[in-house]
């Protein structure tokens, strides 16, 4: 029953990945739905007992930040770096 | 006992996102929403995670819940350093601004 809260919290994150004016906008939005995926993924490994999601899980939030981070370094202006 | 703990904070959890992600749709500029995003980040994920960590106690997850919480511990509030930084870089204006003390202090917006 309270799965239903990350997934409704996802996609009202998700609404703002559509709308978002600015481009860091969207890369923040993005970052909270994978968040809330990770979650997920995270339930539903241990209520089916699967191990292999759980390091699925594990892949997705580091591919996560190496992401944002590099989408940071584009960013940023060239002469500033 | 165990069973109304990690429910309770499996709960909490779930508010606080829902919680962080109006906010991330509500604030009014991409500034405030780092703050959103990051009771999303921190808060809520981590609730969640050591919650399911009680729930299962000792079973083969444990330690890679473990390993996932300390990883995100370290690398959201980074991830979300940098791309403030950048956008402070590439020209994004907090939403009334009255005074920049970062340009103050050398910091030239481009």
């Amino acid at each position: 029953m309270i799965e239903f809260l990350f997934m409704a919290a996802g996609l009202i994150a998700l609404v703002r990945a559509v709308l978002g004016r600015t481009f860091a906008d969207r890369v923040i939005a993005i970052g909270a739905f994978v968040n809330m995926v990770v979650i997920l993924m995270v339930i539903y490994a241990v209520n089916t007992e699967e191990v292999m999601i759980i390091d699925i899980a594990l892949l997705l939030i580091l591919l996560s930040f190496v992401g944002t981070l590099s989408i940071a370094k584009f960013l940023t202006p060239k002469e500033e770096i | 006992m165990i069973d109304l703990i990690w429910t309770a904070l499996l709960g909490i959890s779930g508010i606080l996102a829902v919680i962080g992600s109006v906010g991330l749709v509500r604030f009014p500029d991409f500034y405030t929403r780092t703050h959103a995003a990051t009771v999303i980040g921190v808060g809520s994920f981590s609730l969640a995670l050591i919650a399911i960590f009680i729930g299962s106690f000792w079973s083969e997850f444990s330690v890679k819940i473990l390993a996932i919480l300390f990883i995100n511990l370290f690398t959201n509030p980074t991830a979300t350093h940098a791309i403030a930084d950048a956008a402070y870089r590439m020209g994004i204006k907090p939403e009334g601004l009255v005074l920049n003390e970062l340009e103050k202090a050398g910091r030239k917006r481009k």
